[in-house]
């Protein structure tokens, strides 16, 4: 392995090599950070032109714009508050807190460094343990998929700084809106009341960009930016000490990267996910649960990392198995199928050579995302100072055109000026934003797969219940929500006892 | 007041699409339906709603003062960002709606709206529409040519 891994890693290091490594990074950053696109939509668009490339060239530029994608989507959800892609939902929440703190460049540097750990600790993962890790995951049925997207569920609750009942009804709300439109198991169609423009249900760009970037841009309108946030540009020294801080949570960056990497080795289960679950368990599992949603560092470190772990995750199911882990990988596959190789198990010993080359071009993506990124911050900073009378029309056509472009419909515009109001119906009613877009997110999985679960038993629900991992991850999910009850219980009970003492 | 419409809106929207799931078809062979995920979360959000609905109520009762409405009181409204919000969100609205026609170019069409909305930012500030004009001008043939030439995006 290590002269293969040595073979690779020469390629990888020729100027033509960094050269694509690069471009694909600064691609995928420029396209991420624009709300709407994302670097799978490009990735999709210049695949036809990789059959010139080299094999492995490919590989590199489509990883570069993969990585360079995902983490680029940080920078409007930080700066604008508005996520670039549904895997940045979870760093909007307390990376903008920060933004209007006037600590955009501490946000951006922490989430930059903790994309880059995240990254390089599930790039260990897959080096060193695809092949067994994937043939785990592989055995996963659709009930265990669903104990882990209920675990998402019960997690909502506690998402946000709101009150639980209402971060529970949005979550719960998000669900329900992700039922619209035509049932495929069923054949039939839900809440369309003969609207043929619902038949196909919503599609979550819209949804998650009407809702947060028209509630965000109303609310910069109303309140706009403070001059301490919109002054403070930061230099080289002070973006190395913050890169530095992030240290602090040796813990949370560790979780969520294993976290990110697990959800991501799953197929079918998005950056997006591992953003979720990453952030809310950093949340459970905090002693400062209070600063979640108001700007917590610990929140932006535990999302930014958990979401490009995934990557890495994705990549395993792909490399060692042939499946692909995500919507990305699906191209990174034809693009390997393009130029007549076989991606599969036999990858690893017909083409070691590609093999290693993408978990190396994995690698150098995230290195070149990282320098690209730091070097950048403080002229990314700079988009807040620009005059809002320019910069919020301009980031509405934005939004429009990006949300036009995932599905070339105009119509989607409409979907997501719909839902902005629903944002804006919600802001008044003080109901958190993020529940309802990880419910969204979450619920058409959830449905899918304990229908399919039931499905192969006949709609019996016991011998769902006998598989370990669903039962055990039930089991977290049930103490998890009525652990508030026995906490209260329990401290009850000690006051009790302290008190018949004192007596 | 705030808590009493938010459980009562809430409240009515759940009830009616609970009653909209009877008009979805259920075949036989699903051991589960269509109908049974939008109930399962509809039941929930009603009970939440009713609950939010009853302590309004109740503090409404309780405290008997204008005030007691759920808000914070130091939050007053002022109407001039008010006005400016619902303005940008009507244009926004316009700008979709003059998008999706395709009567007019996109061009034209968002170099109009970049005005407008600016113009309802400014206001009253007139010394800064040169800005705005320059950036009405340049963006809109910049965007269009990229998103249509390199993204294959199917603009007006």
């Amino acid at each position: 392995m290590s002269a293969q891994l040595w073979e690779a890693f020469q390629y990888l290091v020729l100027p033509s090599s960094l050269g694509w490594c690069f471009l694909g990074v600064i691609l995928g950053v420029t396209v991420g950070a624009i709300p709407g696109l994302g670097g799978g939509l490009l990735m999709a668009l210049l695949l036809p032109m990789t059959f010139t490339m080299e094999n492995l060239d490919a590989q590199i530029l489509l990883i570069g714009i993969y990585v360079g994608g995902v983490s680029g989507s940080m920078i409007s959800a930080i700066l604008l508050g508005v996520p670039g892609a549904p895997s940045a939902v979870m760093t909007t929440i307390d990376g903008h807190a920060m933004c209007r703190k006037g600590l955009a460049g501490r946000a951006l540097a922490l989430g930059i460094t903790g994309s880059f750990i995240g990254g390089s600790i599930s790039g260990v993962i897959l080096l060193f343990l695809a092949v067994p890790l994937a043939s785990i995951a592989i055995r996963f049925q659709s009930f265990d998929y669903f104990a882990f997207v209920v675990m998402g569920l019960v997690l909502i609750a506690f998402t946000g700084e709101q009150a639980p009942l209402r971060g529970l009804i949005a979550g719960l709300f998000g669900v329900f809106v992700s039922t619209v439109g035509f049932d495929n198991v069923a054949a039939s169609s839900r809440f369309t009341f003969g609207i043929p423009a619902l038949a196909n249900g919503f599609d979550i760009l819209p949804v998650l960009i009407g809702a947060f970037a028209i509630r965000q841009i109303l609310e910069d309108i109303q309140s706009p930016p403070s001059h301490q946030s919109v002054g403070v540009r930061p230099k080289l020294t002070d973006i190395m000490r913050d890169i530095g801080s992030i240290f602090r949570y040796p813990v949370n960056l560790v979780r969520s990267s294993i976290l990110g990497t697990w959800i991501g080795i799953l197929p079918g289960i998005g950056a997006n996910i591992g953003a979720i679950m990453s952030y809310t368990v950093a949340q459970l599992t905090s002693r400062n649960k209070e600063q979640f949603g108001k700007g917590a560092e610990e929140g932006v470190v535990a999302a930014e990392t958990g979401n490009n772990a995934t990557i890495g995750g994705a990549l395993v199911p792909m490399l060692a198995m042939g499946i692909p882990g995500s919507g990305q990988d699906v191209l990174l596959m034809a693009a390997l199928i393009l130029h007549a190789v076989e991606p599969g198990p036999l990858l690893v010993i017909d083409h070691p050579e590609i093999f290693y080359g993408i978990i190396g071009a994995y690698f150098f993506a995230n290195i070149a995302m990282l320098i690209i990124m730091i070097l950048a911050i403080s002229w990314l900073t700079r988009i807040i100072s620009v005059p809002l009378f320019l910069l919020l029309p301009l980031v509405l056509v934005f939004c429009v055109i990006g949300v036009v472009a995932a599905n070339n419909r105009l119509e989607d515009a409409w979907v997501m000026l719909g839902f902005g109001f629903i944002g804006i119906l919600m802001s008044w009613a003080r109901m958190p934003l993020a529940p309802f877009v990880i419910g969204f997110i979450l619920g058409p999985m959830a449905e899918e797969r304990l229908r399919s679960a039931l499905m192969s038993t006949d709609g019996a629900i016991m011998p769902l219940l006998q598989r370990p991992i669903a039962t055990t991850v039930l089991a977290i999910c049930l103490l998890v929500a009525l652990w508030p009850l026995i906490w209260r219980a329990v401290t009850a009970l000690g006051w009790r006892r302290s008190k018949h003492v004192d007596v | 007041m705030q808590n009493v419409l938010t459980g009562g809106i809430t409240l009515a929207l759940a009830v009616f699409f609970y009653a909209a799931t009877y008009l979805i078809n259920d075949p036989d062979f699903d051991p589960l339906g269509p109908r049974f995920l939008p109930r399962l979360m509809l039941v929930p959000i009603a009970v939440m709603a009713s609950w939010i609905m009853f302590q309004g109520i109740r503090e409404l009762r309780a405290q008997n003062s204008p005030r007691d409405d759920g808000s914070d009181p130091a939050r007053t409204v002022s109407w001039n960002p008010t006005l400016r919000a619902i303005a940008t969100v009507v244009l926004l609205a316009l700008y979709i709606g003059g998008l999706n026609t395709r009567a007019v170019p996109f061009e034209y069409l968002t170099g109009v709206y970049l005005v407008g909305a600016g113009l309802v930012l400014v206001a009253p500030d007139w010394r800064r529409i040169p800005w705005l004009l320059g950036l009405a001008i340049l963006a809109p043939p910049i965007l269009a040519y990229v998103f249509r030439r390199f993204l294959f995006v199917n603009l007006p």
